[in-house]
């Protein structure tokens, strides 16, 4: 173990409805890397990440075993121990999903959203932090005159970087990409892989995708995914 | 397929509207000389050939609205339990016990709540006979219950599971998800329930005529007996067609039809302006 440990994964298994999808693995990551999850569809890398925020949970008929620990800013811990408050967790490991999912509410409420489930109710810091996550994913300038529109009216490019906007106000120490970029056209997934990249110096990206290129360019670790093991391809 | 679908839907419209055309067209003596409107003000009192159905309005109004007072926190949070709070095999069990309860007779609510409700309320509550608007409103609330329930919950559930997963990954908690987002998500079809519970406890008979005492007289308590307007077209017995008792029945269908009518449109114009204002 070390004290740039991230993530410690340790003879992790999952079945999900009897089906065994990950088997026995054991691996070690260190803090502020992208490591990217490729493989064939279907065989489990979107439920490999929701491993690591229980997100799996919330659709049950899953089993998990072996463990995950990571360091969420007060040494290692396992994320499976009882003790361990679920929302806590997802608030320290923040997520991005294949298809943009903005709440139906206004662009600003979406950023807001999470903060005030967080118990976080200052108007003033909540508009300075709208601002700052809004910048930081490049799309301030694009929505700053319509803050207050239904965040669905953005185009998908736009709603993507929303909601990683709204993954990235509660600063977490973890990010999940849930191949982020495959709904998008070019343009706005060069924007994304850009941001991505970026967002390395700030937090653990841990990154699902399809696309061979796409992972090349901008993960530090490349895994695959098959046989219900991860395999290091890069 | 779909032609089939919108003649059906079409011929559901068409019936409602017959049916008002029907009240309008059997109750018209009472449209002569504004006799409705009198009605509408009256005392029942055949004796003195007055037929108005006044206190049997504000028995009407008082029962129901008291049982869905008391029916809708309770509905509510049971769809709370059932949509997300309690344990997945929890929520199966309490779906399956509220689609139970909804099967059961009305004449059995009726029933049991005469031997069990009616004792306790005398008892406990009330002086007199225990046939009053409070016993009536708490057999009725059970009685819509199941109703508003399995509407809460199809609301609640019938959020689009994108943003449930969304508002999960962002750390909420299962109560923050059902009240920031599955409630106001789900609202619309909240308030169907509401009208669809309201409905039922307005247009309900057995329950009234059993146990809210059937006084003609006007309520001033909920610990009076009532007789509410189902219930009125129930007792009133009129051979002659003609006569303003027969017609006076029909006054009766019309005001529990435009007021359940009104009560609608109230209630979707509150969930269009909300939705309206949920930006």
């Amino acid at each position: 173990m070390n004290r740039q440990d991230k993530i410690i994964i340790d003879k992790l298994s999952f079945r999900y409805r009897n089906r065994p999808i990950l088997e026995d693995i054991s691996l070690c990551w260190r803090e502020k890397q992208i490591i990217a999850v490729t493989g064939p569809s279907g065989t489990g890398k979107s439920t490999f990440l929701s491993l690591f925020n229980r997100l799996w949970e919330e659709t049950g008929d899953g089993r998990l075993t072996g463990s995950i620990q990571l360091n969420l800013g007060g040494g290692l811990v396992d994320i499976y121990q009882r003790q361990m408050p679920l929302a806590t967790l997802r608030r320290s490991v923040g997520m991005v999903f294949q298809a943009p999912n903005p709440l139906p509410m206004s662009i600003y409420k979406n950023i807001t959203f999470p903060l005030m489930l967080a118990g976080r109710k200052n108007g003033e810091e909540m508009t300075e932090l709208v601002e700052r996550v809004l910048t930081q994913v490049h799309l301030f300038a694009e929505v700053k005159d319509r803050l207050k529109s239904d965040a669905r009216n953005l185009s998908g490019g736009q709603q993507q970087r929303l909601c990683l906007a709204r993954a990235l106000v509660l600063e977490p120490k973890i990010l999940l990409l849930d191949e982020p970029t495959s709904s998008l056209d070019q343009e706005a997934c060069r924007k994304l892989e850009e941001l991505i990249v970026e967002l390395k110096d700030q937090c653990t990206i841990l990154l699902v995708s399809h696309y061979q290129d796409q992972v090349q360019r901008t993960a530090d670790l490349v895994y695959e995914l098959a046989d219900k093991r991860l395999r290091r391809v890069g | 397929m779909g032609v089939l679908f919108q003649l059906a839907a079409y011929g559901c419209g068409l019936l409602t509207i017959a049916v008002l055309v029907m009240m309008f067209q059997l109750g018209r003596p009472l449209f002569v000389d504004g006799q409705f409107f009198s009605l509408l003000s009256q005392v029942w009192q055949p004796g003195q050939q007055l037929y108005g159905i006044y206190p049997m309005i504000i028995g009407s109004i008082r029962i129901s609205f008291l049982a869905l007072a008391l029916s809708f926190p309770v509905s509510l949070g049971t769809a709370f339990l059932a949509a997300g709070l309690a344990p997945r095999p929890m929520q199966r069990w309490v779906l399956a016990m509220v689609r139970l309860m909804a099967g059961i007779p009305t004449v059995v609510y009726g029933f049991v709540a005469i031997f069990l409700l009616v004792p306790l309320v005398r008892e406990h509550v009330s002086r007199g006979s225990g046939l009053n608007i409070l016993t009536a409103s708490l057999v009725l609330a059970v009685l819509i219950a199941p109703t508003m329930v399995v509407f809460f919950v199809n609301g609640l559930r019938g959020v689009d599971q994108s943003y449930c997963r969304a508002t999960d990954a962002l750390g909420a908690t299962a109560v923050q998800r059902l009240l920031y987002l599955q409630l106001p998500q789900g609202w619309p079809t909240i308030v169907s329930g509401v009208i669809m519970g309201l409905g039922r406890a307005m247009g309900d008979t057995l329950v009234s005529l059993m146990v809210a005492g059937n006084s003609i007289g006007v309520p001033t308590s909920i610990v009076d007996s009532a007789r509410t307007l189902t219930a009125h077209i129930a007792l009133v017995i009129a051979a002659d067609f003609a006569s303003m008792e027969f017609a006076s029945i029909f006054a009766c269908g019309l005001v529990l039809y435009l007021f359940t009518m009104a009560v609608v449109i109230g209630l979707r114009m509150l969930v269009h302006l909300r939705t309206g204002s949920d930006r």
